[in-house]
């Protein structure tokens, strides 16, 4: 009798392993292997691992198998992992996110030349080639403008849209969206080769001139007050982003600044990137669709960056003989800062070694980050 | 005594009752609206049209038409200064078949943004909240008042006496709180109801549900106009071109303010380093001072003189947290400096 009762108990306990509800759904082996090879990528590669880390790890978290109904899965009101992911869910974390990244941005290279502003509004391009491509694959509007944000190579924009305009696509938008991000420096360098001569390659920038503080200071304001008078729909990622930046010049709130840029910006991150993880889990992530948003989040990247680096050979047409841009600080127009600047440099000094070309693409780079946010508040506008 | 007023109308207000309308209500139930022990009484649906939660504990549904409540007010107002909702209290005790007081502490009576609540008009309280203590009488015209916690009408309905068994009287769309009482007085508008059979879609009896199902208008007009998404790319990509247009026009402005500001501080500068002074100059003729130091250098052959002697300074005393005042101050606050 005794036995029979271990027996039954150690069966219980069978059906409540892992290994007993994997063969339920075997499907997450597969994404406990996408997990593995994320943190390979981060650990080996070193793509990204401030986000493949968690996101990789996350990954398998939500993708251990489990009886339903112990209050311990993502998707079960009430767990943990549940009241965490709210935070993805309700949009709270990428306002978070940009207020970190304003305090850890300097403006300077663009506000020394501004026009450069212009190049990162060209590369948002890549979000709406996407959407337009994504409206002919059968998506409906707001999916379509959800998935075409990945072109804007910004992770907490493509999460923060997501959520609002199509929360079932979220987590293939987030986890496309980063894999792209890290995979920049492959992505980027083949297209901005081909699509410029070695004559254009060579071409010398001149030094930008020294910024003031005080222009430093006014940035964050006129610009928060400028963009969200156009896009009110943005105001959380704009209005974060140039509060950390006012926080970062004002040179009265060192504190605050550091505290934004380094603790809170981590820990979000952290969060943030498992709880994106976790949320993938195979039922929901191995669909035909999330195969479509990947295949999209690549051609937005590819659109993105050609649009960069045309809009800038165009530009060139009109600009004085003396003032003519690289253009491979174009590809910098997304807002994978500040990979995209480095990939400039890379290129420009493959070209040419003497030829630095950070800080100059340091300038659309940052204009990206804005860029990217007011299309994803013209977005959220039109289509939210 | 008008601030108070004032302020208690805006208080009321910032809670939100007002957003609470009644949108649809059936006389004669039938299976679809059975209550949860089976029976197929009268309801009445209440919707929050905010985006807020609303707590309706305290608010009033009462069968009494607006006029004779408000001759009652002014009635009882005029023997003592009772407030309107103690007058609906008194009215509810008077009258328990007429006035039902939504009761305070039930999770249920705290309405989620958007949604409905239902209540039975069965006139059994003892079945919980959600059951009216007044009936609704078939074949005849029923007036239904909502009221809130200060005795204020918030929205009535009058139901046709031709309203059928199985047949609801349901707002047209779920009312907004713009479009609810277009004039702000609360009085009942017969063109926003229809008599509702469920013979389709649009006809369908939802209690609990909305009247119209949602969609969002925005993603239709896009879905059915621009199919191919080229105008919203137009459009998107001028207003992100704009802004950031205005931005680049702006900080050039600002950039050459400054530049000017600046060259007009330099040209001051050589005035400066004309007169007797021995502060040293810098920025362009830094290279020059280079080339004279180093010309003064190679001329003259100076060299300071090295003791040759290398040694150690030792420190006699152990400093500790212990023993010494230093180690237990805490650290200077560091002086922020932007370069």
């Amino acid at each position: 009798m005794v036995l029979l009762n271990i027996a039954e108990n150690l069966e219980q306990f069978w059906h409540f392993t892992g290994f007993y509800n994997v063969s339920l759904s075997p499907e997450s082996l597969i994404m406990l292997c996408v997990g593995l090879f994320f943190i390979y990528l981060a650990i080996k590669h070193d793509f990204e691992p401030m986000l493949l880390v968690p996101i990789g790890f996350g990954i398998l978290i939500g993708n251990i198998p489990f009886q339903p109904g112990n209050e311990i899965g993502i998707y079960e009101e009430g767990s943990v992992l549940n009241i965490l992911y709210q935070g993805v869910r309700q949009g709270w974390y990428p306002p978070l996110i940009f207020l970190g990244i304003g305090a850890m941005t300097d403006f300077s290279a663009l506000l020394a030349n501004p026009k450069l502003m212009l190049v990162g509004a060209a590369a948002q391009f890549g979000i709406f080639g996407a959407y337009m491509v994504a409206l002919a694959m059968g998506f409906m509007p707001d999916q379509a403008g959800a998935i075409a944000i990945i072109g804007g190579a910004d992770g907490p924009t493509a999460i923060f849209l997501s959520s609002k305009l199509a929360p079932n696509l979220m987590g293939a938008i987030a986890v496309s969206a980063y894999s792209y991000m890290a995979l920049v420096p492959v992505i980027q360098p083949p297209i901005m080769r081909l699509l410029t001569t070695k004559k254009e390659r060579l071409i010398r920038m001149k030094p930008a001139r020294k910024v003031s503080q005080t222009e430093k200071i006014i940035f964050p304001i006129v610009g928060l007050i400028l963009t969200c008078m156009f896009v009110p729909s943005g105001l959380p990622l704009l209005g974060m982003l140039f509060f950390g930046n006012l926080l970062r010049e004002s040179g009265v709130t060192t504190r605050l600044a550091k505290t934004a840029s380094n603790a809170m910006t981590d820990m979000v991150t952290i969060i943030l990137g498992m709880t994106v993880g976790a949320s993938t889990q195979a039922s929901e992530f191995l669909t035909a669709d999330t195969v479509k948003i990947f295949a999209l989040g690549f051609m937005a990247f590819i659109i993105a960056t050609t649009s960069g680096v045309l809009f800038v050979k165009i530009f060139n047409l009109i600009l004085p003989k003396h003032k003519k841009l690289n253009p491979l600080i174009g590809n910098a127009g997304v807002s994978a800062v500040p990979m995209a600047a480095r990939i400039s440099n890379d290129q420009g000094l493959k070209a040419d070694p003497s030829n630095y070309l950070l800080m100059h693409a340091m300038g659309p780079n940052v204009a990206g980050v804005i860029g990217s946010a007011v299309a994803a508040g013209v977005l959220l506008g039109f289509l939210g | 005594m008008t601030l108070i007023a004032v302020v208690a109308a805006l208080t009321s207000m910032a809670q939100g009752r007002m957003d609470m309308c009644i949108n649809e209500v059936m006389v004669q139930g039938d299976s679809i609206s059975a209550n949860q022990n089976g029976k197929c009484s009268a309801w009445i649906e209440l919707f929050n049209s905010s985006y807020g939660t609303n707590a309706i504990e305290k608010m009033f549904l009462t069968t009494f038409k607006q006029d004779y409540i408000q001759n009652y007010f002014k009635e009882q107002e005029s023997k003592s200064n009772k407030k309107r909702n103690v007058l609906l209290e008194e009215l509810r005790d008077q009258n328990p078949d007429k006035v039902y007081e939504i009761p305070r502490g039930d999770v249920d009576t705290k309405i989620k943004p958007r949604t409905h609540v239902v209540f039975y008009a069965d006139g059994n309280t003892t079945a919980g909240t959600m059951h009216l203590s007044f009936t609704l009488t078939a074949g005849s015209e029923n007036y239904v008042a909502l009221y809130d916690v200060n005795g204020d009408l918030v929205d009535e309905v009058i139901v046709p006496a031709s309203l059928q068994a199985g047949q609801s009287f349901a707002r047209i769309s779920e009312g907004l709180p713009s479009d609810m009482h277009p004039d702000g007085n609360h009085s009942f508008a017969p063109t926003q109801w229809e008599v509702r059979d469920g013979s389709s879609v649009e006809k369908a009896i939802t209690p609990g549900k909305f009247n119209v199902r949602p969609v969002n208008e925005n993603i239709e007009k896009f879905h059915n106009e621009d199919p191919t998404g080229v105008l919203l790319t137009i459009m998107s990509m001028g207003v992100v071109f704009l802004a950031l247009l205005l931005l680049y026009i702006l900080f050039k402005l600002f950039g050459k303010a400054f530049s000017a500001s600046g060259k007009e501080k330099k040209e001051d500068e050589p005035a400066q380093i004309a007169a007797p002074s021995d502060e040293t100059s810098n920025g362009d003729n830094d290279e020059a001072i280079a080339a004279l130091c180093m010309a003064l250098y190679q001329h003259l052959n100076v060299h300071d003189e090295e003791s040759g002697v290398l040694t150690f300074d030792h420190s006699h005393e152990a400093h500790s947290a212990w023993g010494s005042k230093g180690n237990l101050l805490l650290p200077k606050p560091e002086h922020h400096e932007n370069h």
